[in-house]
């Protein structure tokens, strides 16, 4: 039945046929039929292919990876001829960041403008589908319908407003104008058949040449700009020139080259810490992945434009200092993690070298060197010395001192398979006591190797005698390696092993493999455990931030573990090195075949050159506390600096704030 | 002179100083804060205080160029009326950044007792 005509009072403008911002209204008609038509067109032909070309951007822009291409082949959002309305389900919208991988700031950044990407995407393709179903609403109308008839056609004026506004804001960034010396909000056309905005940012799997291969391209990005003598482009200035799924599409793009396989390029941040830090340029980049980044340099383009897109340019300024001052007091705290991790470090060398003269008091017998000498020397003098991490064990905030091998060893060749695990032990004394005991045994103390006293770290036993139910997991973590005297293997090794099926827990042990293969049997790659823990899966076991643990335990020792050692989430998960000059496990004398342990083979000479051993690395970490003196030094003139600029900024605004109010007044 | 003398003092200086530092640092942030919350901030926002500020920046942390030539792109802004800036000029979002920063994760009296009366 053909609809009937519109009271003529009330005529109504056609919509826009062409482009939704630049086009003009045509002109008003009392025909409903050539109304509707009109609407018909305009949210199929028109917002409909523009919400598919936006959502197919940033589908591809959220799918594409460091390793991937991505794809522009969804297309959850579709109109067809009978205007029936397919909304993307709930779950195609996207809700992550970029990952433990990427520094969390960075990630807050790209979420402040994914979720307004997304947000705006949702109620634009709201609009459509409520139009949509409008249309129907209108063809649906029987004979005289004028009142009904009025109330729809204002809802669907108001669809093609609030579309208009909403592809307006895809479209909208800053250009300068070079001949008014001015910055212009501009709009670019949206072509609905082809792309939906101009990408300033450009794909670089279909652009020939690739326009930003390297971070450096990237930051030297140029965008059109009008001069006297026409469109041009010149470098970018401010991120507000980036139109919304550019700025988007930039922080992805970035970060798809810092984490880039094939040549992942350093993600600096200051302070030096992925959790804490924020994107900058710094003066100084850290490159040996031991040694903090210690200059605050400048914010990353984006992050600027972050600040003040959130902010408001009206609090550029105060953002951008309230970020510096807070990087410095983020860095602070940082540094005095470090000092209280040195002093752990100092106790525990302490605790080492303790044990080491207390097994020489009676000199008249025999003696041996104490596994926990062993243990300290391997961890504390030679192994990498790291930050404290804190673990959130129930509702309790601890620090642990995170224990593992150097990543290769030089000095006999010798190359060490990383397993992705680490070693946990708790900061403070009780951590301290289950790790390295508080006392030895005599030599008449020692147990037989039957597994009776195991939970004494001091005490070795035979691990494969009873106590040994389950399979050797996979994943050793081998503290040290060294070959000695070309024949035999002497390890120290974290694993997870020696459990029960369902039992989590780490062993900390000493292997002594026969190289020979003569030696093979019962002596062959035997284990002597020198502490374990264990927890059962259950219930009462938790697993937090990769580490199990026991709610009721004293989870003095644990195991952190990852299946990739050398994946993104370790270096994220990981507190940074601190650089302190080892002593080489290797440069320590010992007994006539390198072992330790054996009762007759501490001479006087062997237990001085342990001493001196610890001696020396205390007088390391001393030096590196000296260093953070120097830093603290060069902290203070940048914090008097700072405070300078405050007292002025401050001054400014009062300033001009007396002024306002004397006009007032 | 004994060793956990010699090698405490370092560390406790150090500690010391940073906290000293860090204290000042929390009375600047809270300024830099309440810059943006107060009821100043509308009238800051005029090109002659950005081009001061740009100077201030330019001075003490030439460095940032990308803060400064994001300001740069400011000024033309703050001479235009409010309602031509339209939402850019929004401050309802405007937030204190991060949360409050414990500078130490866990306070210990620093101790080094290397046993030198034992020493080998």
């Amino acid at each position: 039945m053909p609809l009937s005509p519109l009271n003529p009072v009330y005529p109504y403008p056609l919509p826009v046929l062409r482009n939704p911002i630049t086009g003009a209204p045509m002109a008003p008609s009392t025909d409903l039929s050539e109304i509707r038509d009109a609407y018909k067109t305009l949210f199929k032909d028109q917002y409909t292919p523009i919400a598919n070309n936006l959502l197919r951007e940033l589908s591809f822009i959220v799918t594409t990876t460091a390793t991937t291409t991505g794809s522009r082949t969804t297309l959850p959002f579709a109109m067809d001829d009978t205007l029936a309305v397919t909304m993307p389900s709930a779950s195609a919208w996207p809700t992550t960041g970029l990952g433990d991988a990427v520094s969390k700031e960075g990630n807050r950044a790209y979420m402040y403008y994914l979720k307004d990407v997304v947000n705006d995407l949702r109620f634009f393709c709201g609009y459509v589908e409520a139009a949509g179903d409008t249309l129907q609403e209108l063809s649906a109308l029987n004979g005289n319908a004028n009142d009904q008839a009025h109330v729809l056609l204002d809802k669907l004026q108001c669809y093609d407003q609030l579309c208009r506004e909403t592809v307006k804001e895809f479209s909208e960034h800053f250009k300068y104008n070079f001949s008014s010396d001015t910055w212009e909000e501009v709009y670019d056309a949206i072509n609905p058949t082809t792309y939906a905005v101009n990408p300033q940012v450009k794909d670089p799997t279909t652009t020939t040449p690739i326009p930003y291969a390297t971070l450096t391209n990237l930051r030297e990005m140029r965008v059109a700009c009008t001069d006297p003598t026409g469109v041009n482009t010149k470098p970018i200035n401010t991120f507000n020139e980036l139109s919304k799924l550019d700025k988007l599409k930039y922080i992805k793009w970035y970060y798809n080259l810092i984490l880039k396989t094939s040549n992942p390029q350093p993600q600096t941040v200051f302070p030096d810490d992925l959790q804490t830090g924020y994107p900058c340029l710094p003066d100084k980049v850290s490159t040996s992945g031991t040694e903090d980044t210690k200059a605050l340099g400048a914010l990353e383009l984006f992050y600027i434009g972050y600040l003040i897109s959130r902010d408001g340019p009206i609090n550029a300024l105060s953002s951008f200092f309230e970020i510096k001052t807070q990087a410095l007091r983020q860095n602070i705290s940082l540094m005095m993690g470090n000092i209280e991790a040195m002093n752990q470090f100092l106790t525990f060398l302490n605790r080492g070298l303790d044990l080491l003269n207390s097994s020489q008091a009676e000199k008249e017998k025999a003696h041996r060197i104490p596994d926990a000498a062993a243990l300290a020397l391997r961890f504390f003098c030679e192994g990498t010395l790291r930050g404290l991490k804190e673990l959130t064990i129930g509702n309790k905030k601890e620090h642990y001192l995170v224990l593992s091998c150097n990543e290769k060893r030089t000095d006999d060749g010798y190359s060490v398979t990383k397993s992705g695990n680490y070693l946990l032990v708790k900061a403070d004394m009780t951590g301290l006591d289950s790790f390295l005991g508080t006392k030895i045994l005599k030599n008449d103390e020692w147990p037989v190797h039957d597994g009776d006293k195991k939970d004494h770290p001091h005490i070795f036993y035979d691990g494969t005698a009873g106590n040994s139910g389950g399979t050797t997991s996979d994943g050793f973590l081998y503290v040290t390696e060294r070959i000695i005297r070309g024949e035999n293997t002497d390890r120290l090794k974290l694993e997870e092993s020696y459990k029960l099926p369902g039992q989590h827990g780490c062993d900390i042990y000493r292997q002594f493999e026969y190289a020979n293969s003569s030696y093979s049997g019962d002596n062959a790659n035997k284990p002597e455990v020198l502490g374990e823990t264990v927890f059962v899966e259950g219930e009462n076991v938790r697993v937090n931030e990769r580490v199990v643990y026991h709610p009721t335990s004293t989870n003095d020792i644990l195991l952190a573990q990852f299946t990739d050692p050398d994946g993104p989430d370790v270096k994220s998960w990981l507190p940074k090195a601190i650089k302190v000059d080892s002593v080489l496990f290797g440069s320590v004398l010992h007994g006539d075949d390198g072992r330790w342990f054996l009762k007759d083979e501490a001479t006087n000479t062997t237990v001085s050159s342990w001493t001196t051993a610890f001696t020396n690395k205390t007088q390391y970490i001393n030096t590196a506390i000296e260093s953070i003196n120097n830093e603290v030094a060069i902290m203070r003139t940048k914090i008097d600096t700072f405070d300078s600029a405050a007292t002025t900024f401050r001054n400014n605004a009062s300033d001009t704030y007396k002024n306002i109010l004397s006009r007032i007044g | 002179m004994n060793l956990y003398d010699e090698y405490k003092e370092p560390g406790e200086s150090a500690m010391e100083e940073l906290k000293k530092l860090d204290e000042r640092l929390k009375v600047l942030q809270k300024k830099f804060a309440s810059s943006k919350t107060d009821n100043v901030q509308d009238s800051l926002f005029t090109s002659d205080n950005l081009k001061s500020a740009i100077g201030l920046l330019k001075t003490i942390n030439p460095s940032e160029k990308n803060m400064v030539r994001s300001l740069e792109t400011l000024v033309p802004l703050a001479e235009k009326p409010n309602e031509v800036l339209g939402h850019l000029n929004s401050k309802k979002n405007a937030a204190t950044h991060g949360p409050e920063v414990v500078s130490t994760p866990f306070t210990k009296q620093l101790k080094c007792k290397l046993p030198q009366n034992r020493l080998i």
